[in-house]
């Protein structure tokens, strides 16, 4: 039987610089049969391996509609992450998963979908999104608002061009007041006051949003107030992970345990979670 | 299946399991009692009360290997831990222990089995040993625990006399262990006077009834989660994680890596699993982002998650009354007090008894 702690092989691919903090890693199975067996679905996660540094959560920024390898954003902030970014193509990695839920795809298909994001918080949001795209006629209007720091700190920069040029979805980019360049052609403001001067109807809608918590209570005030129901808000949430399996007890709040019950919740979960995330 | 067993009886039995068996029997050393491997009879201390530390530990050890790892040119090599498993008796569970190991296999058995876990549970047979005098922390009868219950042992042990147990085979496991050491066994006969007869301690202690309402509990804790009581109860909690590992069904746990590396930077190492505690800041602390940042959180994570979230998890609570935590906190945190102050706040705001 499998020992459920120990990781996969696999080896960097390609590494994309997004910010200078933040990196994207492709990575694809050292092992063919595990290649051609793994399947996941947007919005799940894995733990990353650095062996004898540790092991850290990212959630999966890929779609699982492009196969054959998967790509976690990682900032670094941490022993591994710090690690991670040193690293290069080929070098190998461990990766156990994949865990948790995923975004509820079926439930949006006929739906408009508003996504809205802070920072690295695209990166769940980036695998439901490019999985909406391949399967573009399933959904309705698409809406993205998407906000960072500064001009420098908008992850997959080259992505953002690509979604500008489509003529099927709507992008709204913005920058925190003061991060803006001179080339900048985006918006100035918090997102949250952005999302103010929009107008983004509730009827047949649903908004998946995932940033900093201060940005995402701001936004579903918002939401609130443009009558989304708790329902119609969908959220990943961030909490420290070990095992990944519902077992260390790490990532408990109220009666789930994020890594099994989530990352994925409503905010109709969310209100009756004690205010510990 | 009920037989009896003298006291000269058992220590023949041991000694020679000792041959084939690993055995873990409760000991004293330093006025400390624990559960530990003997290698003779003679080291064991039947005392009347639990000893200090739980047997948890054989199960799910303060560290374990997880998995072992070789990286030499960019290659990784993952080896299995090189854990191999005697066959073990641990000998003088007590009822609350008992149940606190079967919480243990909902969280590691369930739902992604951990395999180290299992192999541990899985060789061992348990000699269960009826509390006779209750400790002076104990309330396992207020979470439904009865001091004699034999419930998932393989057989069990009640000293009826000075130098005679009854002894109560329960398991498959235990039948089949019974049937090879039968010659060591007499038939018990209960019109011979061979029931234990409670002691006048044991009497008291569960005419005593419950210390608090295990049925209303969680909901009591619901309504309070914001109360400002908690700041007030934890305000001695100095986060020092002795409740968590003293308890026998916390399982919480961190996994990290220990390094060997090499003159040619080739290095190897081994993946741990290590006890864990909600008391500590750590424990949820995050690069960006702290969810628990006072030890009042961090403390009332505890008690509600023993007493709410393993409930609406798993159908039962995550407290087995042994009193550990009661005796052991350095500052004089009680789990009953605490209980109790929470209580009588539902009571104070909708009169719930």
């Amino acid at each position: 039987m499998e020992n459920i702690y120990q990781p996969h092989i696999m080896i960097i691919d390609d590494i994309t610089v997004e910010t200078p903090d933040v990196k994207t890693f492709r990575l694809k199975f050292q092992d063919s049969k595990l290649e051609s067996d793994f399947t996941f679905k947007a919005g799940q996660f894995g733990q990353y391996s650095l062996f004898g540094e540790g092991e850290a959560t990212f959630c999966i920024a890929s779609s699982p509609t492009r196969k054959g390898y998967i790509e976690c954003t990682v900032k670094r902030a941490g022993k591994v992450t710090n690690a991670m970014h040193k690293l290069d193509v080929g070098d190998p990695i461990g990766f156990r998963g994949p865990y948790g839920n995923w975004f509820p795809i079926d439930q949006l298909k006929g739906k408009d979908l508003i996504f809205i994001g802070g920072g690295i918080g695209l990166a769940p949001l980036r695998s439901l999104i490019r999985n909406c795209l391949d399967l573009r006629e399933d959904f309705g209007k698409i809406t993205i608002l998407y906000g960072s720091r500064s001009v420098a700190d908008l992850v997959y920069k080259q992505e953002l061009k690509e979604w500008e040029n489509r003529g099927d979805i709507n992008l709204i980019q913005t920058v925190d007041p003061g991060g803006e360049d001179s080339d900048w052609k985006g918006l100035t403001g918090f997102v949250p006051l952005v999302m103010r001067d929009i107008y983004l109807s509730s009827d047949n809608s649903v908004a998946l949003t995932c940033g900093p918590p201060i940005m995402i209570k701001f936004v579903i005030q918002g939401l609130d107030s443009m009558g989304f129901s708790p329902t119609q808000i969908i959220t990943t949430l961030e909490m420290k992970m070990k095992c990944g399996l519902g077992k260390c007890g790490r990532c408990n709040i109220g009666k789930y345990y994020v890594c099994k019950d989530g990352p994925v919740f409503t905010y109709a979960q969310i209100y009756e979670l004690p205010n510990e995330f | 299946m009920t037989k009896l067993i003298s006291r000269d009886n058992l220590k023949k039995l041991i000694s020679k399991v000792l041959t084939s068996f690993q055995v873990i029997a409760p000991v004293n050393e330093n006025n400390v009692s624990f559960f530990k491997r003997i290698s003779v009879y003679e080291q064991i201390k039947w005392e009347d009360n639990n000893p200090t530390k739980s047997p948890k530990e054989f199960f799910f050890a303060p560290s374990d290997d997880l998995f072992r790892y070789q990286m030499k040119n960019k290659n990784i090599l993952l080896r299995e831990p090189s854990n191999h498993h005697d066959q073990r008796i641990i000998l003088g569970i007590r009822p609350c222990d008992m149940a606190a190991l079967n919480i243990l296999d909902r969280v590691f058995l369930e739902d992604g089995k951990d395999l180290l876990y299992s192999a541990l549970r899985d060789n061992t047979l348990l000699i269960g040993q009826s509390c006779r005098t209750p400790g002076k922390y104990c309330f396992c009868s207020s979470v439904g625990i009865n001091p004699d219950d034999s419930q998932n042992m393989d057989l069990m042990l009640t000293d009826i006399e000075k130098n005679l147990f009854l002894v109560k085979v329960v398991s498959e496991k235990g039948e089949k262990f019974f049937s090879h050491f039968s010659s060591f066994f007499q038939e018990a006969d209960a019109t011979n006077g061979h029931t234990p007869v409670q002691t006048k301690e044991m009497v008291d202690y569960l005419k005593r009834g419950a210390l608090f309402n295990v049925q209303n509990i969680n909901e009591w804790l619901n309504e309070n989660f914001e109360h400002p009581i908690w700041s007030e109860i934890a305000a001695k909690c100095i986060g020092c994680g002795v409740c968590t590992f003293f308890c026998p069904t916390c399982h919480c746990f961190d996994i990290s890596d220990e390094n060997v590396v090499y003159r040619d930077s080739s290095f190897q190492g081994v993946r741990r699993r290590i006890w864990d505690s909600c008391s500590f800041d750590h424990f949820t602390k995050m690069p960006m982002h702290q969810p628990r940042p006072t030890q009042d959180r961090r403390f009332r994570q505890r008690i509600m998650h023993k007493f709410k979230y393993f409930i609406d998890r798993f159908q039962q609570g995550a407290c087995v009354g042994c009193g550990r935590c009661r005796s052991l906190c350095p500052v004089g945190i009680d789990i009953i007090e605490v209980l109790e102050r929470i209580h009588c706040l539902s009571y104070q705001s909708h009169g719930v008894k």
